[in-house]
């Protein structure tokens, strides 16, 4: 066992995690600070109003686009099909970009630089679209502002929370959210203002549109990022380790999630998966409405263009007002719980769903009746309730993500709001439009609203676990760090807390199993314990629902399993580790992949394996699937000494062998181990494991049961004799090093 | 950009409506009865323009170019005119779309030169509905 013992982690765990969660502004108490004390200790007001400019020209652009649809095709003759296979492009470009500009942000902060080149594209298309001669050319510009919005879809709000500290989260990122509002109730009124009074045409909105972009940009020129994490991970480690690196440990840079496997990580957290399907669910709901408001002002109340715009102006004004006034509430709650912020996003979009589909059944047929204040009044109590939910939503989201996974995260909430559920609620609410009206839209809107609203609290109960791993995580790296400090010595390999499930049934519960440099042990158990899923966890071939595995000092849980190989760890399958179609000597090759061009190398490998293995040499080129069992277990042991990995990690080596055959094996693995390798054995053959380790672990029902000396496992019966015949462990004290499998 | 807009990559681009041309009979959001007798003016008119077209629930020609753009068996819903009026005697009902919205139509006009080539950007509009007794 290595000296930083798991009762080393387990001593400071609470007290680490409740100073990471206040680390991340979950301080547990309800007092908040005054908003001029958050900014004056965060960035100033400038990046918060710079993102804003941006945000509202993005407004502008995108209303244009919506509005002025007609127009446009009547100025190429195009049809109306012709514009809106414009706008699905457009779409397709948001949502397309979100997720690689999130991508472009890996590694490097790049998130302000991002967000000044979008606006910089607006500035272009703007203009641009003013003066395109045909409707290709259009289409051009239209895709590639739909580039820039969707990159700041992903950028915005994480460099929102990063310029600020924790203690002030929701209420900047309401901040935000409100310049969003106010370019929603500008945009419409700038549109018919140009059009109407000042008399321009599409193309003249569009120059105009540019004209203000301008000046937006021009003020973020002077954006920076300040980090990912500056005012909470960035800080903890700060006070945690003095952020020194930790010696002997894999580089960070070696260890860094990539796009695929920080996706895939997110749609791991189980609050993030909920939130997600609760914004699909959302925008089933809300992204067609806009359309079908239109629509529903114009049969049933009889209000021009004019008109539904400033009624589409005036239904922000109620969001704005309830941001506004609701942000400090929001910022108590998620300082004492985040769950208690969620239950709030919940709420108010569940009812502020249910409100708006309350609006057909206000009575009144015309927008000068009297009646038409009392469907505003209901219309804008719906928005209100939003305005509540939309940011409370946003930051509980954000929170309990690691900081350079944010922009992901955002772009993914994007992407299920608008292109999921927006597609989504085209195909439902369009059919019921089609049948019934446009007043028939809004009664689905509760429904879902609702149903959102539920899937959106059953994630209160997964919130607080998942801000405790994201804290965990975080805080084992600094507690690493200073056990280092302190001359305590790590594991090569450390898993912790490992919960595994396939599907929804769970495997692993809690697992802790650490491995040193060099060292050989034993993981024993019964079939259905758990030894080859957790040797999936290590190899990255199955990724845990929680809990961290940690190699040679980084942490690689979500790290997928060929950088693994790369990294050091090498395991061989159980019986299946030759690909049968394949000679010995392919095999070996393929194995040599992960030497990359180095062919000098491979060849050396293959030469020192059939040194080890004068059998292998003799049938080179034969099928490896026309080997006898021995000979293909000396072939994946072969392909280890090829790779000559830091960690093998062996699954059932002497299964159905004879003695002989898993003799010379054990002793190539002692060879393996003794030349510097640490190797992990999974057997179910106890006296055929605990003649080569003196460590050992004991598997049953997903947990660890023992983990100590070989010796004293021996001493175990009551152990041992739920695996094995009674007599197994009086069998294994007599064995020999090389003897029989049980 | 300024460059560009102040250079001649701006030449035959609208950026101000010209509403020298105007539907003044059907009203745009009228219910009318068929025949549809549809009105429009144009004032000042310039001497270059010798003709209108008047498109149905369809989109126009693009600037510069004749009816010929359409192909002859895609010419339906599509009227001409060297007067200031059209008469259109019957409208075809939508056979999809909600049924309050099957018999709005959209009435657009752009104006031609001696070519029969469409001037321009300009073009006007009007929304209607025409009477059915469903309605």
């Amino acid at each position: 066992m290595n000296d930083a013992t798991s009762d080393d982690l387990e001593r400071t765990r609470d007290e680490s995690r409740a100073r990471g969660r206040a680390a991340l502004g979950v301080t547990g108490s309800a007092t908040t600070r005054s908003l001029r004390d958050v900014v004056r200790e965060g960035r100033g007001w400038y990046p918060i109003t710079a993102l804003g400019g941006l945000t509202i020209v993005d407004a502008f652009q995108s209303s244009a686009y919506s509005v002025l649809g007609p127009e446009i095709a009547d100025t190429f003759g195009v049809d109306a099909a012709i514009i809106a296979g414009f706008f699905a492009l457009r779409l397709l470009a948001v949502f397309g970009a979100a997720l690689p500009a999130a991508a472009l942000t890996q590694g490097k902060p790049r998130r302000a630089v991002l967000s000044v080149a979008a606006g910089a594209l607006w500035v272009v298309t703007s203009f641009s679209l003013g003066l395109s001669r045909t409707a290709a050319l259009l289409a051009i510009w239209f895709v590639i502002g739909g580039i820039g919005n969707g990159a700041s879809q992903s950028l915005h709000r994480p460099l929102v929370i990063d310029s600020y500290p924790p203690s002030g989260r929701v209420r900047m990122l309401a901040l935000y959210r409100s310049f969003d509002q106010v370019g929603g109730i500008g945009a419409p009124l700038l549109v018919a203002g140009l059009t109407t009074w000042g008399n321009l045409t599409w193309r003249g909105v569009f120059i105009v549109v540019g004209i203000i972009t301008v000046p937006a940009f021009l003020y973020a020129l002077r954006l920076r990022d300040p980090g990912f994490g500056t005012y909470d991970e960035a800080a903890l480690r700060q006070s945690v380790s003095g952020d020194a690196p930790l010696p002997g440990a894999l580089d960070e840079a070696d260890v860094r999630l990539g796009f695929f496997e920080i996706v895939r990580r997110l749609f791991l957290i189980p609050t993030v998966s909920r939130i997600l399907v609760g914004w699909a669910v959302l925008g089933m709901s809300f992204v067609p409405l806009a359309t079908y408001l239109s629509f529903f002002l114009d049969d049933r109340w009889k209000m021009g263009p004019g008109a539904r715009a400033l009624f589409s102006a005036a239904l922000p004004v109620f969001s704005l007002s309830a941001v506004l006034l609701s942000s400090r509430k929001g910022e108590s709650l998620l300082a004492k719980d985040p769950a208690a912020l969620l239950r709030r996003a919940a709420f108010g979009i569940a009812g502020g769903g249910v409100a708006i589909s309350l609006v057909p059944y206000v009575p009144g047929d015309n927008w000068k009746s009297p009646w038409f204040v009392v469907m505003l009044l209901v219309f804008g109590s719906g928005f209100a309730l939003q305005g509540i939910g939309f940011p409370s939503l946003e930051a509980s989201q954000l929170s309990i993500i690691p900081s350079n996974m944010r922009p992901h995260a955002a772009a993914l909430a994007g992407i299920f709001l608008s292109a999921v559920g927006g597609i989504g609620g085209v195909l439902l609410l369009g059919s019921l439009d089609r049948r019934f009206g446009s007043g028939a839209v809004f009664a689905p809107i509760g429904v879902l609203s609702i149903v959102a609203g539920l899937v959106l609290r059953s994630a209160t109960k997964t919130i607080n676990a998942d801000l405790d791993r994201n804290v965990d995580a975080l805080v084992e790296t600094e507690q690493l760090k200073a056990m280092h400090a302190r001359g305590e010595r790590l594991a090569m390999l450390a898993c912790r807390g490992i919960d595994f499930s396939y599907g929804t049934v769970p495997v692993l519960f809690d697992v802790d199993f650490t491995v040193d440099d060099g060292e050989m042990v034993a993981l024993l158990g019964t079939n259905g314990a758990g030894k080859s899923t957790l040797l999936r966890v290590v190899s990255g071939l199955g990724l845990p629902q929680s809990g961290t595995v940690r190699f040679r000092g980084q942490d690689i849980t979500y790290v997928d399993a060929e950088r693994r190989v790369a990294m050091g760890i090498t395991q061989i399958p159980g019986g299946k580790a030759a690909f049968g179609p394949l000679t010995v000597v392919e095999n070996l090759r393929v194995a040599g992949y992960s030497h990359g061009r180095n062919r000098r190398a491979v060849e050396n490998g293959i030469e020192r394996s059939f040194a080890a293995f004068p059998r292998l040499a003799e049938r080179r080129s034969q099928l490896a699937g026309t080997l006898s069992g021995g000979e293909q277990q000396m072939l994946a042991l072969s392909k280890a000494l090829i790779l000559n990995p830091r960690l093998l990690v062996i699954d059932e080596l002497s299964l159905g062998l004879a003695p002989i055959v898993v003799g010379e094996l054990l002793e190539m693995v002692r060879h393996i181990n003794a030349s510097g390798t640490a190797v992990v054995l999974v057997e179910q053959s106890v006296n055929v494991a605990l003649s080569l380790v003196t460590h050992a672990y004991f598997m049953e029902k997903g947990e660890i049961r023992f983990d100590g000396e070989a010796s004293d496992l021996l001493g175990r019966a009551d152990l041992l004799r739920s695996v094995f015949l009674e007599g197994s462990a009086s069998a294994v004290s007599a064995s020999t090093p090389a003897g029989p499998p049980s | 950009m300024l460059s560009a807009l102040s250079s001649g990559c701006t030449d035959g681009l609208s950026f101000r409506q010209d509403d020298r041309l105007k539907i003044v009979s059907p009203l745009d959001g009228e219910l009318v009865g068929e025949p549809v007798l549809v009105e429009w003016r144009m004032e000042p008119r310039p001497t270059s323009v010798k003709g209108f077209l008047v498109f149905i629930d369809r989109a126009p020609q693009p600037p510069g170019k004749t009816i010929e753009h359409f192909k002859p068996d895609n010419r339906s819903n599509i009227y001409e005119s060297t007067t200031e009026s059209v008469e259109i005697a019957a409208f075809e009902s939508a056979v999809s779309g909600p049924k309050n919205r099957r018999n709005r139509h959209r009435v657009l006009i752009v104006a031609l030169d001696d070519r029969g080539r469409r001037i321009g950007e300009a073009s006007d509009h009007v929304e209607i509905d025409v009477f059915r007794d469903e309605l």
